[in-house]
């Protein structure tokens, strides 16, 4: 909608000269006029007519009055915003009437009619009507502006939710993908141990029967069962790969650190004795949630490093301790053994990768502990200084995601 | 060095029969030599599943012939594999059908296997392959001549 350049007023006497005099004295402001000298007739031209800006209209006519008249306009929804001057000889009870009808919109001159008087309180409605047709405008912007902002949020969201449904897609098909692979994983090595197992068992035969002194036999009947023996080592780690991978928290349980470090010392006895090494505790937190086969996993892999991994030139003490940390638990393990440098630092979560070959071992043990971690929302973090010593620390979250799982799953029984 | 277990005075009882059941021909041919080798039993009967042992106790018990009083068991095989098989040993008549022992021959110590058989009652698990020190150390401990 734009300001019409002409504003329209519409004249309304019964006697001509009247119309010709006020049209006269408003002239001069550049109005654009129409006529009616009845009633009757100012109906007819608003039928086709709509667009005026103001009408001026004597109350005194034959027939239909200008009341009556006004009455009969604002009845009509599309006239109702076109403000009324009343022409009268006296004050009229009756042109009050019309006040409540159109606040502000309607007012009146008396007659005889001061030509400043009338062009002043024309000139206000004008400006009126200017200002509401330039509010009217500026409205209409904003509804624009509101709306091309209402559609680009509209295809922003739904291009959000089709990526978001993208995304689910992939994240699916991912979840998928690695759950074939560790089963493939998991059966591969499955089938590929029985196999192996069968050559360590024949090359055992083999060189029993037919055992030969000979300083070449001898060192290839060690290197073949060495190499059998590799072989199998490693299809019995992809196969502890693939136990992680697979979840576990079906065994979650309160686990108490002591009784975890009395069960992993013994099972490396051997290993303990043998370097006259020395474990200190001091647990801090004195249990925690999880499943028993990870955390025995983790307690067996680290502390068995830090024994194997000692110095040669000083005995091994290992401090096994457990505090609180923000919203996790931590485990600490320090040894004063040979400890890394910064290259091989880096190195030590890596699948299958070993740093010393004086020591046994696959390469996955420190995998398996950062898998472990990093499946229940924990993170591991290594400091260590060469010939010094490392310290493992284990951020355990405080309230795993499977505690919530163990909670619905019980709730759903209640 | 390992054949010295041989000429050595072992202590335990020789058996009647052994049943070994087990699909892999070459895992076969390696226990029953180990066996024979060490001359634990009179008899080795085998079976490629579950089901064939199963067929083999029913005819013993058919025809009164002596059952055997070692099982070897492997976990997985075609047809019937070592769960089913207890499963079905476990349902049968124990008036007609002796207990007998029963040791499982593994690949690998998988402890959700091992957590499923122990209910069946198994003697023991011995990891493949079967070798002489395995045997005689397995034999020592269940068929000790002391306990008799």
């Amino acid at each position: 909608m734009t300001i019409p350049s002409k504003i329209k007023i519409l004249l309304v006497d019964d006697r001509e000269d009247n119309l010709f005099s006020i049209q006269a004295v408003l002239e001069k402001d550049g109005y654009e006029f129409r006529q009616a000298t009845s009633g009757r007739q100012a109906l007819k031209i608003l039928l086709v007519e709509m667009d005026f800006t103001l009408i001026l209209m004597d109350v005194m006519m034959p027939n239909m009055n200008g009341l009556q008249t006004a009455f009969m306009i604002y009845q009509r929804e599309r006239l109702k915003h076109i403000p009324i001057i009343f022409i009268t000889a006296y004050d009229n009870a009756e042109m009050n009437a019309f006040h409540g009808y159109q606040a502000g919109a309607v007012d009146y001159i008396y007659k005889p009619i001061n030509p400043d008087l009338l062009r002043a309180k024309v000139s206000v409605f004008v400006e009126l009507y200017r200002k509401n047709h330039q509010l009217m405008e500026q409205e209409e912007k904003l509804l624009q502006i509101n709306n091309e902002l209402e559609e680009h949020v509209r295809k922003r969201t739904e291009e959000l939710y089709n990526k978001n449904r993208e995304l689910e897609y992939k994240n699916n098909e991912l979840t998928k993908v690695n759950n074939d692979l560790d089963n493939f994983i998991y059966t591969a090595s499955h089938d590929l141990m029985s196999p192996v197992i069968n050559i360590e068992g024949l090359l055992t035969v083999l060189y029993k029967e037919f055992d030969i002194p000979n300083e070449e036999f001898r060192r290839l009947k060690d290197l073949t069962l060495l190499s059998a023996e590799r072989l199998k080592n490693t299809i019995k780690d992809l196969t502890e790969i693939s136990k992680v991978q697979k979840g576990g928290d079906d065994d979650i349980e309160t686990v108490r650190f002591k009784n975890l470090l009395d069960e992993t010392e013994h099972s490396i006895m051997g290993i303990i004795e043998k370097n006259k090494a020395r474990i200190i505790s001091d647990f801090d937190i004195k249990e925690i949630r999880f499943s028993r086969k990870n955390i025995r996993s983790i307690f067996y892999n680290l502390l068995s490093n830090a024994v194997k991994y000692s110095s040669p030139l000083r005995l091994p003490i290992i401090h096994v301790s457990t505090r609180k940390y923000h919203e996790y638990i931590v485990l600490s393990i320090r040894d004063n053994g040979m400890g890394m440098n910064e290259q091989s630092l880096g190195k030590i979560f890596e699948m299958f990768k070993r740093l010393h070959d004086h020591v046994e071992g696959t390469g996955i043990g420190l995998y398996i502990v950062k898998r472990i971690m990093e499946n229940n929302d924990g993170k591991i973090e290594v400091e260590s200084k060469l010939n010094e010593g490392t310290t493992f620390n284990l951020y355990f979250k405080n309230n795993p995601k499977s505690n919530e799982k163990e909670l619905l799953k019980r709730g759903s029984y209640v | 060095m390992k054949k010295n277990y041989l000429k050595e005075e072992v202590m335990f009882k020789k058996v009647n029969c052994v049943l070994l059941v087990d699909d892999d021909n070459v895992s076969v041919f390696l226990s029953e030599k180990f066996i024979r080798s060490l001359d634990i039993t009179h008899e080795i009967k085998i079976a490629p599943n579950g089901e064939m042992a199963l067929k083999y106790l029913l005819e013993c018990s058919s025809f009164g012939e002596p059952f055997p009083e070692l099982i070897l068991l492997d976990i997985s095989m075609p047809v019937m594999d070592a769960f089913d098989f207890l499963q079905a040993y476990g349902n049968m008549n124990s008036d007609t059908i002796p207990k007998i022992a029963i040791a499982i021959l593994t690949t690998s110590s998988n402890p959700r296997d091992i957590e499923r058989l122990t209910n069946f009652g198994i003697v023991d698990y011995i990891n493949k392959p079967l070798t002489h020190e395995k045997l005689i150390h397995f034999m020592e401990k269940h068929f000790n001549e002391d306990d008799e």
